[in-house]
């Protein structure tokens, strides 16, 4: 079968007057129908962009380039703007990090999730008007009916969210990207917000690109996960196998620093150093400033991806080396 | 949201009074307004008639109490040259200048808006480039030689329009152009910065992630947005055109109430000139309420907190 | 992509540079600052060296050689390049002496209303409280006030000379210096050294006079500009309705008005003055946004 999503050598860099700053460094990856495809990352890493360059939606003054970047099997680089327009909030829709400023202030909730039905013609008004309530019940609002009058100001910001949740739903699209959809909420909505996406995805048999730092969250909801450092994807594989077992030092230092392992709410640990400038190339590892292994070998050239499996990572030294020597808490070391 | 506009209601009738009290007191701010009216070399004893005729020789006090009192009723007296009651002066004479007001101000909200938004699109781009041109021809052009310059040009050179007089709509062409190019730049300025900063918001992405077209997202959600401002200025500039056609209705002959303010002046008929000072801060006072009251419905934020 | 033209770019540290010599450097990359401050000098020039530079006296009547048209139409000649008046004075002479009328009361009248302003914004803004309110009001009806037919009424009581003019233009245009002014001062009056100052025990004539105006007189400079532009104006009309500067004194508006007659065979009696007026207020106001792009890279407008 072919993959929903097919990325391969993604770069994404912003001209500035000293040089450009290549914010995606040759990034690839697949995401399949129906899977939860998570990519973590401390913010600046560039996971948010190569999302954002996928719904053709990057900064106006962004470069993008990449051998392949399909999505089902229609090449999104060179599709023109109106093509673009019709797939997206149809066969793939977006969610924002903050709900509270994600929704039009001036527009009724109902105004808005009709919108995106009607305006690609998916059916009339009163068929957009059903399918939202029937939406907005899905994710919890009940007595929609008379909530699509509403504006967005007279809800919270956990309910704005399954607004956004619902909104994303409308047009039944094959591809969900989720950025940090939690982060902005309150803590105690976090949880139940996540499960609600994850049960109409469920429900649609929808694929998601989650976007977090939240190593609990990718946890609790992702089936294979990529941890992004300085524009690279140092390592990709199931949560379960990079979870239990990481091969690329950052992510081992991520992992290692979680007292009790990966819980909801866990953000991203610090690990002492400070990421490399992103303008130009970067010449041998990305992590090599801030890992304790980096020898001579480390500093020359890009880092080959070396496979175990399904499971991928970009560094020259043996697992058993890393599990031995492991990468010190950041704890321990602040 | 009530008490807010009481409050707001209440300081505009403060501003109201004050503004009566300055427009009484303005022209007899020249000291002995029976000596200017008795006319120079009038007798000790003819300026003392003439200041009794006129009530002149009461407190100012009791001259601004009684003259408040009646333009409450709507009684502004008679005017000291025509013997005709202020309030019929003015409103034979407001229709002409409101309508002239109100065409020139969608003149130049017909021109700043759509303007404002494409060279907020595309920012430095030559639109922008083309609009700042616009603003700054709007902003530094004398309306008067404007006005005599269109004349020339399309009425004594073309031949197009008429050059004076307020009959039939070819008349008001010149006069709106000059008036509304006056407000644009201002509305114009307002719609561009205001869609700048909302094309950076996040609900506009999320319009654009919707998958909606070019024109649904800058008209329907950013325009809405960005408009808010526009609509409390368009309801200021509308006042300033009120109180502004003097120049254009003095060139162009109309009789609106501007050039009554301006006769009026001239022969120091001080019951006119004192009622129409009064009469358009009023309207502009009214204005900036409404303009309060559109912005509270045009944002349920304002309308609901 | 230019798309940016109008936004800070995110541009890398660069060397440290002194505010001056940052300001100087910005002012030298500045087009429309330069144009603005050529326009500006050249009508400054015109104003003081106007006895020097007019090749006639602006008042002298000369009535054989009335209404004669400027150098380049048929007839012109280059003893009068932009031709003479009804009473066969030489426009260029009277245009350039204008400049001195023009520049007075443009100048004259932002001191006196960035005085008052400035004044009621610092007042309002310092003080808060009812202090503030009373600000507020003022402004409000001040602008509540139709200010060209109050000038006008003005100028029938006090008569239309230099003097009067400039007051009444001065005290009729002072509301935005106040509303600048004092939008400032509410954001400075809470800053670290305001209250250090207060600590301190400075007066409060002090820290007004010392601590606050210093800062703020960047944006009054911009407004000044922008004002002076207004007032220009203001002047020209008050002087072509005829109740501003009086014949035979030389105002741009005033020039104007004595040419309407004329609006259909001789046009240039209209144009000259009336160019003269656009392009030095599109001048003052190039210099006025020139000076914002400058002196408040970050806090535009």
């Amino acid at each position: 079968m072919n993959p929903l999503v097919d990325i391969r050598n993604l770069h994404v860099s912003i001209p500035l007057t000293a040089g450009d700053l290549k914010v995606v460094r040759g990034i690839s990856y697949t995401v399949e129908p129906g899977e939860t495809f998570a990519i973590v990352g401390e913010s600046g890493c560039g996971k948010s962009v190569s999302s954002l360059a996928l719904m053709g939606l990057q900064p106006k003054q962004a470069r993008v380039e990449a051998d392949r970047m399909t999505f089902e099997g229609a090449d999104i680089l060179s599709m023109p703007r109106a093509a673009l327009s019709r797939i997206r909030g149809v066969r793939l829709s977006m969610i924002f990090q903050d709900p509270m400023t994600a929704l039009n202030p001036v527009y009724t909730i109902g105004d808005q999730l009709t919108e995106v039905y009607t305006a690609h013609g998916l059916g009339g008004r009163k068929a957009a008007r059903e399918r939202a309530i029937d939406l907005l019940e899905r994710v919890g609002l009940h007595n929609a009916g008379a909530r699509m009058t509403l504006y967005p100001h007279q809800l919270s910001g956990g309910l704005r969210q399954r607004v956004v949740i619902a909104m994303a739903m409308m047009c039944h699209p094959m591809l969900i990207i989720a950025d940090e959809p939690t982060t902005a909420l309150d803590v105690t909505v976090q949880a139940l917000t996540l499960g609600i996406l994850k049960k109409l995805q469920s429900e649609f048999g929808t694929a998601m690109i989650l976007i977090s730092h939240d190593l609990g969250v990718v946890a609790n909801v992702a089936d294979r996960v990529a941890v992004m450092y300085a524009g690279e994807i140092v390592e990709t594989g199931t949560v379960a196998e990079v979870f239990a077992a990481p091969r690329h030092p950052y992510t081992h230092g991520l992992m290692s620093c979680i007292p009790g392992g990966a819980h909801l709410g866990g953000r991203l640990p610090t690990i002492p150093g400070t990421v490399p400038s992103l303008i130009g190339e970067i010449d041998g590892c990305v992590f090599r400033n801030r890992c304790h292994l980096a020898r001579g070998a480390c500093n020359h050239g890009r880092i080959a991806e070396r496979l175990d499996g399904g499971h991928a990572y970009r560094c020259i030294h043996d697992p058993e080396t890393l599990a031995r020597q492991g990468q010190p808490h950041a704890e321990a070391t602040r | 949201m009530l008490s807010f506009f009481v409050r707001r209601l209440i300081v505009a009738i403060a501003v109201g009074i004050t503004v009566s009290l300055i427009s009484f007191a303005l022209l007899r701010m020249s000291g002995d307004l029976a000596l200017v009216l008795a006319g120079e070399g009038a007798t000790e004893a003819e300026v003392a008639e003439t200041a009794r005729l006129y009530g002149l020789d009461r407190s100012f006090a009791v001259q601004y109490l009684d003259w408040l009192a009646g333009a409450v009723r709507g009684d502004f007296g008679r005017s000291l040259f025509t013997n005709e009651p202020v309030l019929d002066m003015m409103l034979e004479t407001v229709g002409v200048t409101a309508l002239l007001a109100v065409l020139s101000l969608l003149f130049g909200l017909v021109i700043a808006i759509p303007l404002g938004v494409l060279a907020a699109v595309r920012a430095g781009g030559w639109v922008d480039q083309l609009a700042l041109g616009v603003a700054v021809f709007g902003k530094a052009v004398p309306n008067f030689w404007f006005a005599l310059f269109l004349v020339f040009f399309f009425g004594v050179q073309l031949r197009w329009l008429p050059i004076s007089g307020s009959q039939g709509w070819q008349s008001y062409i010149l006069p709106v152009i000059v008036m509304g190019t006056g407000v644009m730049p201002q509305l114009m300025r307002l719609t561009r910065g205001g869609m700048i900063d909302v094309l950076e918001a996040d609900f506009v992405r999320t319009a654009w992630a919707k998958g909606l077209s070019p024109g649904r997202v800058f008209f329907k959600h950013a325009l809405r947005n960005a408009i808010l401002p526009v609509v409390a200025v368009s309801a200021v500039s509308l006042g300033f055109l009120l109180g502004g056609s003097v120049i254009v209705e003095s060139i162009f002959a109309i009789n609106g109430i501007g050039a009554l303010a301006y006769e009026s002046i001239r022969r120091v008929d001080f019951p006119v000139v004192q009622s129409i000072l009064f009469f358009l801060s009023l309207i502009y006072i009214i204005l900036t309420l409404i303009a309060d009251l559109i912005n509270a419905r045009l944002d349920p934020r304002i309308r609901l907190t | 992509m230019a798309s940016n033209l109008h936004q800070p770019t995110d541009l890398p540290e660069v060397l440290p540079l002194s505010p001056r010599r940052e300001m100087l450097l910005r002012a030298q990359g500045h087009k429309g600052f330069l144009i603005g401050l050529a326009i500006v000098t050249l009508a400054a020039l015109c104003a003081v060296l106007a006895p020097v530079i007019a090749p006639h006296d602006p008042y002298v009547q000369d009535l054989t050689n009335r209404l004669l048209p400027p150098v380049w139409q048929d007839g012109g000649s280059a003893a009068h390049l932009l031709g003479t008046d009804q009473f066969g004075r030489d426009l260029l002479s009277r245009v350039i002496y204008g400049a001195r009328v023009t520049m007075l009361v443009g100048v004259g009248a932002v001191v006196v209303s960035g005085f008052i302003g400035s004044l009621l914004g610092l007042l309002g803004g310092y003080f808060g409280g009812w202090v503030d309110s009373a600000v507020v009001f003022l402004t409000s009806v001040k602008l509540a006030m139709p200010g060209v037919l109050i000038a006008l009424s003005l100028l029938t009581i006090f008569g239309g000379s230099l003097l009067s003019i400039t007051l009444i233009v001065g005290f009729l245009f002072w509301d935005r210096f106040a509303i600048v002014v004092r939008t400032a001062t509410q954001q400075l009056r809470s800053s670290d050294f305001i209250t250090a100052a207060e600590t301190a025990g400075a007066s409060k004539a002090w820290i007004i006079g010392r601590e606050i105006l210093p800062n703020v007189l960047n944006q009054i400079i911009v407004v000044a500009s922008l004002e002076m532009a207004i007032a220009i104006l203001v002047e020209a009309s008050l002087s072509f309705l005829g109740l501003g500067i009086q014949p035979p004194m030389p105002s741009w508006g005033l020039l104007v008005s004595e040419g309407r007659p004329y609006l259909m065979f001789k046009p240039y009696l209209i144009n000259v003055p009336g160019l003269t007026i656009f392009v030095l207020v599109v001048g003052i106001n190039l210099l006025g946004d020139g000076l914002r792009d400058i002196l408040s890279p970050r806090g535009r407008a």
